[in-house]
């Protein structure tokens, strides 16, 4: 589909660009409302692939949730909020690192033996198709609940590092 | 017909458009007098004191973790929700133990106190 | 011209047409909230004491709109300036991006009925802190950094509670469509859920930030919050915003526990549901309103243990009964519509009455404790 190709060059070509606007900014600030747009195109492609639910998810844990928690992190941190912070001390160093972790990441995927026909073939809706499978002892049931517990890890600590000292 | 999807994409478009016209309409029709005076900060009326960027309390961010937890166990419950007519109870069981993991951290945490704002 | 430029065109027109709703609704109800909230505190409210504004002065706020686009934008010194000018037009965006899938009517009166239509509003409100964030962090003013913390952290926490009620008629209705949320509530799903409602009313309160939640804003100490530097038009973005989002709360509440647009006649004149659904709208807008005129202001900590100790566990203990009570009925084989809402409606009864009963024993526990707590008198 052509349009949908169209639409697919522009937001990618959007998203590249806020993903370089994250680690040029000066202000950290600015990195952090950069990766926001960022995370909102990746959240386009999703509904371009005619995934709605990725799509929220994307933009209630992703932006609602992370970003969120981004920006108040940075928020509370000391040298991250003064007024021009160069965010960006060793430079060389750590695209040396990104491109060589891309560079693995991209091999990977290249290598891969990706199936082309879908692994469920689904009719319709395939929301309740994945709830039922979350809960079904045959599907994933160990890891849902292994999730449970996790989170329950996370909110422990996160609440155990608040307490009074 | 259009894609239901490309029809959201442009109410976006849409409301983008309605949240910059309102300021876009101002711009045009508002004087454009700025002076230093007018443009100080206002903060009650004394001179703005000290740096305003500066670190905040850490708690906000720690609520804000425990917010998260929540936040992702509420996205793996929605596809089961809308399964919820197709489940077993036992199926239903297994996503109150679910939620349940969730609540004993939650009292955990009220028992010892770190729920408290400080 | 072609087929599908055709139908673009009508799809906008539509959208413009639904996008304009919220907008005109609001001129509407920021009259009616000020005329009753001044009812409320023995004033008159708007009237055409200056210039005549129309009868019981119900123009008053287009005159406030007009007069308010020829104010200077002022933007103060030091300022973030994109991202100042960037926050009042997230505001508005995002507040009418709802819109979209909000079912006005039987048929036709939405602009796409989508499939997962109760996760896309929760999806997009999820962008409205960002705009607080940005109009606090970039006005460089210490009120707005305040406000703007304050904002998130109560914001933030309560769409737990909100989301974790928004499942129940999703749970009920087996669908995440709203269209189709309405059509499966024969019974509305406030008469068969009605902890889950009142959870949703509370948490939505607080998502809006209106007293008793206003503390992000709240003028009596920290200016106006989040938007303190903001004049002119900008500021009036904000304000159009938080009516639009208290709009929003309300109809949204309407159609996911009052039936939405299902009414009588509905089925013959398919308008008839813009009707129902906004009078169910306005009765719980001005529930609302009866708040912000009647509320105290809560404290930080108070908004925070109110969610955390109650709203939270509240949302999870309704959420495990309704979803238990009602597997465990159609396992027994109780399957009409009408014995399990009854059912259900017993089994939240029974939940709201412990709650009160738990609360009101701590509450008088806590006195207790202050009362020992209080310095002996001393007689002269």
């Amino acid at each position: 589909m052509y349009l949908g190709q169209l639409i697919f060059l522009i937001v990618g070509c959007v998203m590249v660009a806020a993903a370089i606007r994250v680690v040029t900014s000066h202000r950290i600030f600015h990195a952090a409302l950069w990766l926001i747009a960022s995370f909102f195109c990746v959240a386009i492609v999703y509904m371009l692939l005619e995934s709605p639910f990725m799509a929220g998810i994307q933009l209630f844990i992703y932006i609602g949730g992370i970003a969120v928690l981004t920006v108040v992190a940075i928020m509370v941190t000391k040298d991250a909020m003064s007024a021009d912070s160069r965010t960006v001390s060793n430079g060389w160093s750590a695209a040396i690192v990104a491109i060589s972790l891309f560079g693995v990441m991209a091999w990977t995927i290249v290598q891969l033996d990706l199936p082309t026909e879908p692994g469920m073939p689904v009719s319709g809706d395939s929301l309740p198709l994945l709830g039922a499978a979350l809960v079904d002892p045959g599907g994933y049931l160990l890891p849902f609940e292994v999730v449970s517990v996790l989170l329950t890890v996370v909110l422990i600590g996160a609440l155990f590092l608040g307490r009074e000292h | 017909m259009i894609h239901p999807y490309a029809v959201v994409g442009l109410f976006l478009l849409v409301s983008v458009f309605f949240g910059i016209a309102p300021l876009a309409l101002a711009w045009l029709f508002s004087p454009k007098k700025a002076n230093p005076r007018k443009q100080q900060v206002y903060e009650s009326g004394n001179p703005t004191f000290g740096e305003t960027w500066i670190e905040f309390k850490a708690q906000y961010y720690l609520f804000g973790l425990a917010f998260l937890a929540f936040d992702v166990e509420a996205a793996f419950l929605f596809p089961w929700a809308l399964a919820y007519n197709q489940l077993t109870l036992y199926a239903v069981l297994e996503a109150a133990i679910f939620l349940g993991i969730l609540g004993i951290g939650l009292i955990y945490v009220w028992r010892k106190r770190w729920l408290e704002w400080m | 011209m072609t087929d599908a430029w055709r139908g673009v065109l009508n799809v906008l027109l539509g959208a413009f047409a639904m996008a304009i709703f919220p907008l005109a609704a609001v001129i509407f109800l920021i009259w009616e909230a000020r005329k009753v909230m001044a009812r409320m505190q023995d004033r008159l409210g708007p009237t055409n004491a200056g210039t005549y504004a129309g009868p019981f002065a119900l123009f008053q706020t287009f005159a406030d709109a007009i007069k308010i686009l020829t104010k200077e934008l002022i933007i103060p010194t030091g300022a973030d300036r994109g991202v100042f000018v960037m926050a009042p037009v997230l505001m508005v965006a995002v507040a009418i991006a709802v819109w979209a899938v909000i079912p006005l009517g039987p048929t036709g009166l939405q602009v796409v009925d989508l499939d997962i239509g109760a996760f896309y509003v929760v999806a997009i409100s999820s962008l409205a802190p960002f705009s607080m964030i940005m109009a606090g962090w970039s006005s460089r003013n210490k009120y707005a950094e305040v406000g703007a913390f304050r904002a998130v952290s109560q914001i933030v926490g309560y769409e737990i509670p909100q989301v974790l009620s928004l499942l129940i008629p999703v749970m009920l209705s087996g669908s995440l469509s709203l269209q189709s949320i309405i059509r499966a509530q024969n019974v509305p799903y406030i008469l068969v859920a009605p902890v889950a409602a009142l959870v949703f009313f509370l948490a939505s309160a607080a998502e809006v930030g209106r007293l008793p939640f206003e503390l992000a804003e709240a003028d009596s100490e920290i200016v106006a919050g989040f938007f303190t530097e903001y004049s002119g038009m900008m500021f009036g973005a904000f304000y159009l915003g938080e009516f639009i989002n208290n709009l929003t709360a309300s109809v949204i509440f309407s159609v996911l526990f009052l039936g939405g647009w299902r009414g009588p006649w509905v089925d013959q004149v398919p308008l008839l549901g813009i009707v129902w659904l906004m009078l169910k709208a306005l009765l719980v807008f001005n529930v609302l309103v009866l708040f912000w005129a009647a509320m105290p202001r809560l404290r930080i900590d108070q908004v925070l243990a109110f969610n955390w100790k109650f709203l939270v566990p509240l949302g999870l203990a309704e959420l495990l009964t309704v979803a238990l009570v009602d597997k465990a009925m159609v396992t027994a084989g109780v399957t009409g519509g009408i014995e399990r809402a009854a059912g259900l409606l017993a089994a939240n009864l029974l939940l709201g009455l412990a709650v009160a009963g738990v609360l009101s024993q701590t509450s008088r526990s806590t006195r207790q404790r202050q009362s020992f707590r209080r310095p002996p008198v001393v007689h002269p």
